[in-house]
């Protein structure tokens, strides 16, 4: 309990001390609510579409764990095929750096029109966004296994498959992990995008909406509610490194 | 002693000097947020930079384009922009929520945002389009706009359709049959962009079912601009007129204007686009920028009928008439 205070109260400090120097500026200056509502509002605003906001909350967190997935299992496919195969790095690893540079804002709106309104292209924007780092820090995992541990499994008349399933694999697990932390980050940012351009559900949606009725409040609800969501979900991914990944987080300490 | 009289004399200088300068109207600098990009609604302001009505009335005009057009009537509210083009019913929305914006300048006289099917599917009503998909922008007083319209022509209302938020992708939406008709289109824009493409289009008019007439497009300021500098407003709405009076005249030139500072249009609309708003420029009584009392209580009321804005709202503070060509 007292680790848990230790490692959360700077946090919860700054983020206290923001929205009290927030909340004084914006009443000293009479600031209306429509050009900056103050904390207290948006908090209130919180309370008050409680059910409006989780209707749309759950629409926008199915979007982001589904698409994170899809950005896993292909991920972990991309990477695994580009460090097994020298050919397929050559060929496809251009490409996915390019796949990168393609402006996603401009690309969800004609996912929209090619696959239609509902949950697959906010889905697919979602995998976009992040399957990325998951690719690139895996590989790199992969790359940075000890020569001569492969060169040992070899000579003790290891296969291939073996030396990657039993080698290449787990010593990858940590950089997979901290491109899985940067993936689910974005992931959020993918679903309000996927949202943004065209949907009738989510808290992208909402905004949307709530935009031109001048309701900020309900903006920033939004905003607060997909951060707590993004850290959240952050959080969940450190745990599961610990139980999976024991060995990471003891290196970690150690060094 | 001589020194003395050499400073004197640069003293006097600088003082003369000084007093000619103020003596002359300094310019104003003026920032203006468009709607849009910049298409063929616009180009009577480009004529007035053309053709240098904004120079004589010592303004210096920034004309530039919003990302997203929602946030016009917030950043004319607080001051990061002099003027504003939006539309009406914004205008309304934005008073009950207490954003402190007036329209000085009707500047299309009718509704341009329709709703539109294309012409093969067959549908040429509102009652056409029962059990039909309908795309929209996702701003909500559409969904009330095509409610009204739906019940004019006999149906219940916007349960007989399916509304999808298609966001800006309105036309290639239908071209590719997600829906079956749009609305939140302009009859002057989308429609000709669709015909262009070979797929021609059945126009519904807003005000021919059952919407009360509005203006789509008008000027905007500020409360606290308007009371602080009703002069630069008078100056900067008469040089907009006669930029607009020009485009009366002759659409097609102001096209041209437009294609010099806006290389990037496309003519094959605009130029068709500029053609169709030459009527829809002039007011009542054949001026432009004229906004009639009646236009603006009438929408009010449809709009607190359908629960859009608070029944507080006076839509006669919402505009002035005094700035309008006569």
């Amino acid at each position: 309990m007292g680790n848990w205070l230790n490692r959360w109260s700077p946090a919860f400090g700054i983020v206290i001390l923001i929205l009290l120097v927030w909340e004084v500026l914006v009443e000293i200056r009479n600031i209306p609510n429509w050009l900056l509502p103050p904390p207290s509002s948006v908090a209130m605003t919180i309370y008050n579409d409680y059910s409006l906001l989780t209707m749309h909350t759950l629409v926008t967190l199915e979007e982001i764990v589904l698409g994170f997935f899809l950005a896993l299992v292909v991920g972990v496919l991309f990477a695994s095929a580009i460090c097994l195969s020298n050919t397929v790095e050559k060929a496809l690893y251009p490409f996915i750096i390019a796949s990168q540079t393609v402006p996603i804002i401009v690309i969800a709106p004609m996912l929209l029109v090619w696959i239609g309104y509902g949950l697959a292209p906010k889905v697919i924007v979602v995998a976009l966004i992040s399957f990325f780092p998951i690719v690139v820090n895996m590989v790199d995992g992969m790359k940075a296994v000890d020569p001569d541990i492969q060169k040992l499994m070899y000579t003790l008349g290891g296969k291939k498959s073996q030396v990657f399933s039993k080698v290449m694999i787990p010593s990858s697990l940590p950089y997979l992990f901290s491109g899985l932390r940067v993936a689910i980050a974005m992931s959020v940012i993918g679903a309000v995008i996927g949202e943004w351009v065209g949907s009738s559900e989510g808290l992208g949606y909402l905004m949307i909406r709530s935009k031109p009725q001048f309701q900020t409040e309900r903006v920033f609800a939004a905003i607060a509610i997909l951060s707590f969501i993004g850290v959240g979900l952050f959080c969940l991914i450190t745990y599961l490194e610990k139980i999976f990944v024991p060995w990471s987080t003891e290196r970690r300490l150690l060094n | 002693m001589r020194n003395r009289l050499m400073l004197l004399v640069f003293i006097f200088g600088i003082v003369s000097f000084s007093i000619s300068c103020s003596s002359e109207e300094t310019v104003s600098e003026v920032k203006l947020a468009l709607d849009w990009y910049p298409n063929a609604n616009h180009i009577g302001l480009y004529l007035a930079e053309e053709n240098g009505y904004f120079a004589e009335e010592n303004l210096k005009v920034t004309i530039y384009t919003p990302s997203d057009p929602s946030t016009v009537l917030q950043t004319v509210a607080s001051g990061a922009d002099d003027f504003g083009m939006n539309y009406q019913p914004d205008v309304l929305i934005a008073r009950s929520e207490g954003v402190p914006v007036v329209s000085v300048l009707g500047m299309v006289q009718h509704p341009l945002n329709s709703l539109m099917a294309l012409q093969s599917s067959g549908n040429e009503s509102p009652k056409d389009l029962k059990g039909k998909k309908v795309g929209y922008p996702g701003i909500p007083w559409n969904e009330d706009a095509l409610n009204t319209m739906l019940q004019s022509d006999g149906l219940s209302g916007i349960d007989d359709v399916e509304l999808v938020n298609v966001g800006w992708e309105l036309g290639s939406s239908m071209i590719s049959e997600t829906v079956d008709a749009i609305i939140g289109a302009y009859f002057t824009h989308e429609s000709i962009v669709l015909e262009n493409e070979g797929h021609p289009v059945n126009v519904m008019r807003m005000e021919e079912w059952g919407v009360p007439d509005y203006y789509e497009l008008v000027m905007v300021t500020s409360e606290d601009y308007l009371s602080k500098n009703p002069d630069v407003v008078e100056r900067f709405t008469r040089a907009v007129s006669k930029g607009y009076t020009d485009a009366i005249f002759d659409p097609q030139l102001g096209v041209d204007v437009l294609k010099k500072h806006a290389p990037e249009i496309d003519e094959t609309v605009d130029r068709p686009g500029a053609d169709l708003l030459r009527d829809l420029w002039k007011g009542k009584d054949g001026n432009f920028g004229t906004q009639e009392e009646v236009k603006w209580v009438s929408f009010a009321e449809w709009m607190k009928k359908r629960g859009i804005i608070n029944e507080d709202v006076d839509p006669n503070n919402a505009f002035t008439d005094k700035y309008s060509a006569k």
